[in-house]
């Protein structure tokens, strides 16, 4: 009898009763509610609730997503039947694939305005660095459950779509095409490839998300949601003197603070705002479906989805490994590297850039050495590649050339402007002209059209 | 917890024991952890396919015209009839794998997705295709009719089979 455990006594009883553990929980949840925020950053135009609008967009994606998957069959052509299906037969049916292919846009737009919000207000720095990463992560699986679904209605644009994708995998060099053969499970895209991009569409990319989400979210919680804190969990001061900081922590001592539970409600307001604008457009505007795919014809143009059209563009002019896989590859790393490149911003490199700046000549020959290298790289008949560089050139050299540089205020404003700052406007602009580009101007053949004549 | 509840003398020895447990561990979880992988990988790459075969029946020679450049979407090559045979070629893009076809008004081979050319014979002239477009083996069966091999390549002007 002595091995035997201790019966629980009347008090602990109570401990282990479901209602005690309500109790508790309700005790923790008011816990986390009674967090307090700072009454200025509540306002839409601090964050613009972008984040709480991407994870309502998710949170669609998967309602939407789980319910279209009781009517579809990943098989070739039972899946193109099955679109026709919701289209003409299910209740309902369309708007529930127009919603999951809309809120799939909206989602894949907010995460880029998001990571520029999130970067232009500098919400990357320390102790942020590991957010900002895994938030690279998530765009990335974002982009990637966008491409493996673009698949699944195996109409025209799935078919050829992939096809291209698939290729783009193959041009690396060496381990390419057995890479390609992985993830096809055979030599096109046929119904090997349409159950592996279900499974991974379905199952592997999104508990993926999702665990890389929580986390998101945690480390959220614990840099101080909206706060940038210090390690002793006091709002960081950036001001350039001591008296403006002494100012803002007065003002930031003087400034009410209001419930979490505010927040919460403004957000999730702001999400119920967004879902009554894609329910609206899932009902006015259906999702697209072409006709069955046809391996023996391809569409003129093939067009990828808005946001591969920029990448689209770029196979235009570059040979694929390129253009799919090393400028992508660098785009990639830049991003994550943002949070760590003051690195490059000590003393040493200043003053390299200081001796480069001194003289006008040396600062124009420099510029006008990287030009040329980039005109030979991109060849010089892909201007629209080129012209966020020129304006990042010109930028440069207009803030660095001249006479003194007090008096302008443009100009010393962009002098003063860290590397990750450039590494970041380089890539929207170029993401929003060879997107724009892409998506309106080019036509059969991928030639340039006027979008109002097309 | 345990440690607390462990006699002192003993602290050494539990602890190694942990030590090598976790080393022990955390070998085996590494060897079976790679060995994992290797088998997913192998698990992946199907052993058998249920693709069509790559030898195409292209029909009797005779059908064909002198000159003619002629698409066979189901299978994605052309055969073309030049003053010298036939030949066949593949209608694959280099580039990304889009279908091409022949233009006559040009003589040329387009291809829709990002706009490369090719001759003829395969040669790419415009666009961002890498390579020409490979020409493939081409022989006459037994019965008379035209067989092509599309997992075969062949240099260009090599072979031409006359009917």
């Amino acid at each position: 009898m002595s091995t035997r455990a201790a019966l629980p006594t009347k008090e602990q009883a109570h401990l282990h009763s479901p209602l005690h553990a309500v109790e508790r929980w309700k005790s923790d949840i008011a816990r986390i509610m009674a967090d307090r925020v700072l009454e200025s950053q509540l306002g839409f135009r601090k964050t613009w609730y972008l984040g709480a609008l991407t994870l309502g967009t998710f949170t669609i994606q998967i309602c939407t997503g789980l319910l279209l998957m009781l009517y579809y069959h990943p098989s070739i052509p039972q899946g193109y039947a099955d679109m026709k299906d919701l289209e003409f037969v299910i209740s309902s049916g369309t708007l529930l694939r127009s919603l999951h292919r809309w809120s799939a846009h909206a989602m894949v737009f907010l995460i880029f305005v998001h990571m520029a919000k999130v970067f232009y207000r500098a919400a990357y720095r320390p102790p942020r660095e590991l957010n900002w990463v895994l938030g690279v992560c998530l765009l990335m699986l974002t982009l990637l459950l966008s491409y493996t679904g673009y698949l699944l209605p195996w109409d025209q644009l799935s078919y050829w779509g992939t096809t291209v994708g698939a290729n783009i995998i193959s041009s690396v060099p060496w381990l390419g095409p057995k890479l390609r053969f992985y993830i096809l499970g055979g030599h096109s895209v046929n119904a090997n490839a349409l159950l592996r991009f279900y499974v991974l569409h379905t199952m592997t990319l999104p508990l993926g998300l999702i665990a890389l989400l929580c986390v998101h979210l945690w480390r959220l919680h614990k840099d101080g949601g909206m706060y940038e804190i210090d390690g002793q969990g006091r709002p960081v001061l950036r001001g350039k003197t001591k008296e403006e900081n002494r100012a803002e922590a007065a003002r930031l001592a003087s400034e009410k603070t209001i419930s979490y539970q505010e927040l919460l409600f403004r957000e999730i307001t702001a999400i119920e705002a967004l879902a009554v604008v894609l329910f609206t457009i899932g009902l006015i505007y259906a999702a697209p479906l072409e006709q069955l795919a046809n391996p023996m014809h391809t569409p003129n143009p093939a067009k990828a989805p808005w946001y591969f059209t920029g990448l689209q563009e770029l196979l235009h002019y570059f040979p694929p490994f390129v253009a799919g896989i090393i400028l992508p590859g660098l785009i990639v790393s830049g991003l994550f590297f943002i949070p760590f490149s003051p690195v490059f911003d000590n003393v040493k490199t200043r003053e390299a850039i200081d001796w480069l700046r001194r003289h006008a000549a040396r600062w124009l020959t420099g510029a006008l050495l990287i030009l040329a290298i980039s005109a030979l790289m991109i060849r010089v008949h892909a201007w629209d590649a080129l012209l966020p560089l020129w304006v990042f050139v010109s930028l440069n050299v207009f803030a660095a050339v001249g006479p003194a540089m007090n008096g302008n205020k443009l100009r010393s404003w962009l002098l003063e402007k860290p590397i990750s700052f450039w590494i970041m406007t380089l890539f929207l602009m170029e993401a929003v002209v060879l997107t724009t580009v892409g998506t309106f101007f080019r036509g059969p053949g991928w030639a340039w059209v006027w979008p109002w004549r097309a | 917890m345990s440690d607390q509840s462990t006699p002192k003398q003993d602290g050494d020895a539990v602890d190694l024991n942990r030590r090598r447990f976790v080393k022990t561990g955390s070998t085996s979880l590494a060897i079976a952890g790679v060995g994992a992988c290797v088998f997913g990988l192998r698990y992946l790459s199907p052993n058998v396919l249920y693709e069509p075969s790559p030898v195409v029946n292209a029909g009797k020679p005779e059908h064909y015209r002198a000159g003619s450049v002629t698409l066979d979407a189901k299978n994605g090559i052309f055969v073309i009839r030049a003053a010298e045979g036939f030949y066949a070629l593949s209608a694959v893009c280099t580039h990304l794998g889009c279908l091409t076809t022949y233009k006559p008004d040009t003589d040329e081979i387009d291809c829709p997705c990002h706009g490369s050319t090719f001759r003829k014979d395969g040669r790419a002239i415009a666009g961002p295709a890498p390579q020409a477009l490979p020409w493939l083996k081409v022989w006459l069966a037994e019965d008379g009719n035209l067989m092509v091999d599309r997992a075969t390549r062949v240099a260009p002007y090599s072979e031409y089979v006359t009917a």
